[in-house]
This record gives C-alpha cells, sequence and structure tokens, in this order.
C-alpha cells in the first residue's frame, strides 16, 4: 500500500485539471441554465418582496397615469421654503396639495401652545384632503421641514376630477382610511409625552411610511435628518436625541450614520412610542448644586456678586469651568448643574474643599463682609426646558437646601451643608465618609397639584400606611413608573464643616 | 418610481456572469442540488434588492449563498425526514448530467471535491475561483494557517487520487 501514499501528480498539473475542469463544467452549465428567465424570475421575486415590505404606496403613485395627467391642468404648482405653513389648524379647507417633492410635518398646537407632532408627509403624498373630503375646517397645520414643490388643487377642481375618476376616488378613500387606521393602532403622544416617545413615534411613523428595506433586515428611514431635525421635529433637545440615539443604537433597536437611521425593531420603538418599553434609556447624570445666602453682614459690596465670584472659583478649581454649568440666579441664593456625566465621585471631594476654604479665607480676611452660606447637592437627571433647568431632582436639591435641619441646625458655622443620598454614595469613596451624619428631610410641602402632591403623598406613607384607594393606587402606579421622580429623602449634612 | 430595472448598474451582467460559478462554488462544498438551487436564487434576490450597498458583489454572494445554505441545512436536520418536503430537483440538473455525461474528468474532479472532509472542501471551494488563503481565512472565521493546512491537505488528497487514475489509466495501455 506505500504506492497509495506517493502522489504521482505534480502542483501544476493538479492547477491545470482543476482549470479545465472548472471551465467545462461552467461551459456545460450555460448551456443548461435558462439565464434570462432565471434573471426575470429573480427580478419579479425581489420586486415582490420590495413591494410587499414597503407597506403604504402614495397617492401620487397609485394613481393611474392617465388620472395623473387629468389632475396636472386643473392644478397650480406651489413651491414653499422650509418652514412655510402649507396648511394652517381652523382655516376653511378650500383645497387639497399633492406634494411632489420635500417633507412636510403635521402638527397640532395644544391650547398652552405647545406642538405635537401628528405625522410627517412626503413625496407623493396628499394633504388636505381631511378638509376637503369632510367639508370641515382644517384639523391640523401643515409646515415644510424641507423645500417643498407640490400641486395645488383647489377643492372644487378636485372634486370634479374625483367625480369623473372613481378609480382615484377609491385610492383616497383607500388613503384615508390607511390614515386613520394607522393613527388609531400607533396614535401620536401626547404633548406632555417624554420626548424620547414623540422620537420613538416619529421613528416608527417614518420607517412604517416611508422605510425602505434594507439587507437582510432593517427599515432606511427617508427624510434623511439630522439630529438637530429631528430634535426641532419632537420639540427636544439635541442632547437628548443624541443620548436616546446612542441608547436604542447601544439595544439594537436602530443602526445610525450620518444623517441616515435604519429602523431595526419597529416594533420596540412602537412599544415606546405607546409608553410600554421596559427599558427606558439611563438618565444623563449631573451634579446639581444649590447655594442660599443665610447671612451677609457686608454693606458695600453686593452678596451675590460675592457669592458669583466664591462659587466661580471654587468651581473652576474642581475642574468645572463655572460657565459650562447651566446657572440660574435665585435672588440670594444660586442653582448650577454640571454639564451632563459629570458625577459626584468626579468631582469628589475637591468642590466641597474649594468652596469650605473659598468662604473661610473669605471670612477672614474680610471681616465687615462677613457670609454664610447654605449649600445642597445632588445628582441626577436634569431636564432644561427653555426656562432653565427643572425636573424632579432640582426639585429635590431646593427641598434639600429648604430642610428645617440646615436652615436652624448649623448656626454658628460658615457653611451649612447637606447632601443627597445619591450624591453621598458616589462620594463617599473620595471623602471620609464620617463626616457627615445621617438626616432625614422633612417631606415637601405640596405646592403645586401634580407631581408634587404625589411625592408628598409617597413621603407620607412612608411613616404611616395610608389608607388603601384610588388615590394609593395611582400613586403606587406613578412611583413604579418612574421611580427618579421620588428621590430619597435621606439626605446627610456635614457634621463640623467649620 | 420604481427604483433599480434589472439592467441597472450592470445587475444583469453580474448575474449572467455568477449564475454558473455560484451554482459550482455551493455544489463543491457539499451542498445538494436543490440546496444549492435554493440558496443561488436566494442570494440573487438578496443582491438585487441592496444591490446599491453591496461593494464586493462576486464576494458579497459567496457569503451570502454559503449562509444561506447552512441555515437551511442547519434547519431541515431538525425536521424530521418524512415531514420534510417533497424535493423536486430542477430539471437543469438532468441536463447538467447529460452534458456531462462524456466528461469523465469534470464528473471525477467535483465528486473528488465534494467528497473531501467538510473543512478541505470548504477552503478548495474558496480558493478554487481565486481567493487567497487570507480572505478564506476571513470568510470562514479560521487562521490563516488552518487555511494553508486545510488546502495543502486537499490539494495533496486530489493529486494522490487524480494521479492514481493516471496510474491506472497508463497501465492499462500497457
Amino acid at each position: 500500500m506505500s504506492d497509495a501514499d506517493r502522489v504521482r501528480m505534480s502542483e501544476a498539473d493538479l492547477d491545470e485539471i482543476l482549470r479545465r475542469a472548472d471551465e467545462k463544467t461552467k461551459a456545460a452549465l450555460a448551456r443548461v441554465l435558462d439565464t434570462e428567465g432565471d434573471l426575470a424570475r429573480v427580478v419579479a421575486e425581489a420586486e415582490r418582496r420590495r413591494s410587499r415590505d414597503r407597506k403604504a404606496v402614495s397617492f401620487w403613485e397609485e394613481l393611474t397615469e392617465s388620472e395623473r395627467a387629468a389632475l396636472r391642468p386643473v392644478a397650480v404648482r406651489r413651491e414653499y421654503p422650509v418652514g412655510a405653513v402649507l396648511i394652517r389648524e381652523g382655516d376653511p379647507a378650500t383645497f387639497v396639495t399633492v406634494i411632489e417633492s420635500g417633507w412636510v410635518k403635521v402638527i397640532t398646537e395644544t391650547p398652552d401652545r405647545h406642538e405635537s407632532l401628528l405625522a410627517v408627509r412626503g413625496p407623493g403624498d396628499i394633504v388636505g384632503e381631511v378638509g376637503v373630503f369632510h367639508g370641515r375646517p382644517r384639523s391640523a397645520t401643515l409646515i415644510a421641514i424641507g423645500p417643498i414643490h407640490s400641486l395645488y388643487v383647489p377643492a372644487e377642481r378636485f372634486a370634479a376630477f374625483l367625480e369623473k375618476h372613481p378609480h382615484a376616488r377609491r385610492v383616497l378613500t383607500e388613503t384615508i382610511r390607511r390614515r386613520m387606521e394607522e393613527a388609531a393602532a400607533t396614535p401620536p403622544p401626547d404633548t406632555s409625552a417624554h420626548g424620547i416617545r414623540r422620537l420613538a413615534f416619529l421613528l416608527f411613523h417614518l420607517a412604517d411610511q416611508f422605510g425602505s428595506r434594507v439587507a437582510d433586515r432593517g427599515i432606511d428611514i427617508r427624510p434623511r435628518l439630522s439630529q438637530q431635525e429631528l430634535a426641532g421635529l419632537v420639540s427636544a433637545s439635541r442632547q437628548t436625541i443624541a443620548r436616546v440615539l446612542r441608547h436604542w443604537r447601544d439595544r439594537g433597536l436602530i443602526r445610525t450614520g450620518r444623517r441616515t437611521i435604519t429602523v431595526l425593531s419597529p416594533g420596540a420603538l412602537r412599544s415606546i412610542a405607546l409608553d410600554r418599553d421596559t427599558q427606558p434609556p439611563p438618565a444623563e447624570q449631573s451634579v446639581i448644586f444649590a447655594a442660599e445666602i443665610a447671612e451677609f453682614s457686608g454693606r458695600s459690596v453686593s452678596a451675590r456678586d460675592t457669592l458669583h465670584r466664591l462659587l466661580a472659583s471654587a468651581f473652576e478649581d474642581a475642574g468645572i469651568p463655572w460657565n459650562t454649568c447651566l446657572r440660574e440666579d435665585r435672588g440670594d441664593g444660586v442653582l448650577a448643574v454640571t454639564p451632563t456625566r459629570t458625577t459626584a465621585a468626579g468631582i469628589g471631594s475637591a468642590l466641597l474643599d474649594r468652596i469650605q476654604s473659598g468662604l473661610r479665607q473669605h471670612n477672614l480676611t474680610r471681616h465687615n463682609t462677613r457670609i454664610r452660606l447654605r449649600v445642597a447637592l445632588h445628582t441626577g437627571e436634569v431636564h432644561r426646558d427653555e426656562y432653565g433647568p427643572a425636573g424632579p431632582a432640582v426639585e429635590h436639591v431646593l427641598h434639600l437646601l429648604d430642610a428645617k435641619i440646615l436652615r436652624e441646625g448649623l448656626t454658628g458655622t460658615d457653611l451649612g451643608l447637606i447632601v443627597s443620598d445619591p450624591f453621598y454614595q458616589d462620594v463617599t469613596r473620595h471623602i471620609d465618609p464620617e463626616a457627615f451624619h445621617q438626616v432625614t428631610v422633612e417631606p415637601a410641602v405640596p405646592r403645586s397639584p401634580h407631581w408634587r402632591r404625589l411625592s408628598a403623598g409617597h413621603a407620607a406613607t412612608a411613616t404611616r400606611p395610608p389608607v388603601r384607594g384610588l388615590h394609593d393606587l395611582l400613586r403606587r402606579e406613578f412611583d413604579e413608573a418612574d421611580p427618579r421622580r421620588t428621590p430619597d429623602r435621606r439626605g446627610f449634612v456635614l457634621v463640623n464643616p467649620a | 418610481m420604481s427604483e433599480s430595472p434589472a439592467e441597472q448598474d450592470g445587475f444583469a451582467n453580474f448575474f449572467a456572469e455568477e449564475l454558473p460559478g455560484l451554482l459550482v462554488f455551493l455544489l463543491r462544498q457539499g451542498a445538494g442540488r436543490e440546496d444549492a438551487w435554493d440558496a443561488v436564487q436566494e442570494s440573487f434576490i438578496r443582491a438585487y434588492l441592496n444591490w446599491q450597498q453591496i461593494d464586493n458583489p462576486r464576494t458579497w454572494i459567496r457569503t451570502t449563498a454559503v449562509r444561506i445554505y447552512r441555515r437551511k441545512v442547519t434547519r431541515d436536520r431538525e425536521v424530521p425526514v418524512d415531514m420534510r418536503e417533497e424535493r423536486h430537483p430542477p430539471p437543469l440538473f438532468t441536463e447538467l448530467d447529460q452534458e456531462l455525461d462524456h466528461d469523465e474528468e469534470c464528473r471525477l474532479v467535483l465528486g473528488l471535491l465534494r467528497g473531501l472532509p467538510v473543512r478541505q472542501r470548504e477552503v478548495m471551494a474558496w480558493s478554487y475561483d481565486g481567493y487567497e488563503p487570507h480572505e478564506i481565512a476571513e470568510f470562514i472565521g479560521i487562521s490563516d494557517d488552518a487555511v494553508r493546512a486545510s488546502l495543502y491537505q486537499a490539494r495533496r488528497r486530489l493529486r494522490r487520487h487524480l494521479g492514481e487514475r493516471g496510474n491506472r489509466r497508463g497501465t492499462r495501455h500497457v
């Protein structure tokens, strides 16, 4: 059998045989294959899948060529720049518009002047048909979010067109029916909903209406929108958009590129839009700082001026430039929010040290302008709206600052300091935990009819189980829905700040 | 508003050029005829749908076809034999057999390739289509050295079998 192990053929000979066999096999295949027929079958199947995957074909695409030819001469071509109002809510419905190119947002304005995004319409879509169809005033406002080329058709001419073209009439009623179905299946979140839900709705809606399926999975959405544009559409900050998109990308719900978003899981986005999501994005943490002047003995110099200078240099020394903080002047106090992703641990004890030493130095050297400060620190997510920092975390820090123990318990020292539980937990690795004493802060006094009252109720349950009732159930549901809204009432007071 | 007719951007050309090659590529990988044919069609459908995004169609269609074939085989294995769909091999294979009936060498080479151990026939199929060991290593997720080793063994085996055949034939005439 030793012969069998002997390889008698050279590598070159093998290559030659392989090449020859390849040539002949492919030639034989080429003779028996019906290449043209197979190509046609492949293309037909691909096109079938493509049209199946693109659920909604636009009004204009659904019309026959002759219907389009009949509609064009009765229409007026109109162009609109970005931001132009095509239709205004409440106006009489006197025309319909077919969008040839460009995109519009469909919004409604709430009584408190917040706008709520209802839909986005794009190339081939008909808009303004509902009012004309029902003979009612406009039910929403349409604003161009890109340059628009459109066909403007006066209502009576459109009616005459429909009269003559029964197929077009069916297409129109089908369009209206489909839109109503979609709106019922995935209603747009109301204005009070979090920006995250509105963004989820927008992406789901775009994928559903205008997405084109790519690769094995995923729907590329049109139009291509920048984060700034997305932010404008859902009335959220660009930072929020960036953070949420990042979170969704990490979760595998979307894929992002420059101005491109591919929706990988429309179902998950829909759940978020409908508020059925189980994984809210992590809060982007900031350190929230509040200070109030407890006593100021100066006469010639403004107390606020002193305070601001003191804090600016303390923050600067702690590595957080004062001008990168979101600040709010509160008369005899200051509220400051550090840039996101600053953690209490990151600041460490530096900030506390600086404030303490700065204050001591000031009071030692300028006896005539002695200043006493109360300071509260917390860490959490801060919402930023047009009026400045807001949200439960801000409420909490102000509540801590207002704590009785801080107002009354620390007389005789220059600095009264209270930190929240989360802040304390974060910094214990950097400071002497023994320097702080745990306190319980009295519950906040209800000031407004919404969550604060619920929060106060929650605080009450901590000491005494309340009578079970509807209010209790609602409150519990509320608390579970967003635990961040009921920050721990524990605080930590610096025992010996001097 | 149809976005890509078949002729656009050379899809039709690509199809005509690669159709026989892709089919043979899968057969050399050891795929059954029906499975190979299904995977070929499916990969071209996907290639068509994603035509604009594909940078290197020749490689793309091969990796895709292999993946589709693998998935199919794995899935089928989980289905009891008598539950499997009845197979109707496309008539083209009968015609192909007739075409190659008189060409012993062609049938022998394909038979030998399909008879190699899995890893070796996999590596050979890629190598046959002109891919370098480092590329193959990337496609199938093994090291360069493992590719080279498999390739060496596959070629050695082929040389031995083909050489034997030559030898037998040679002796017959003596």
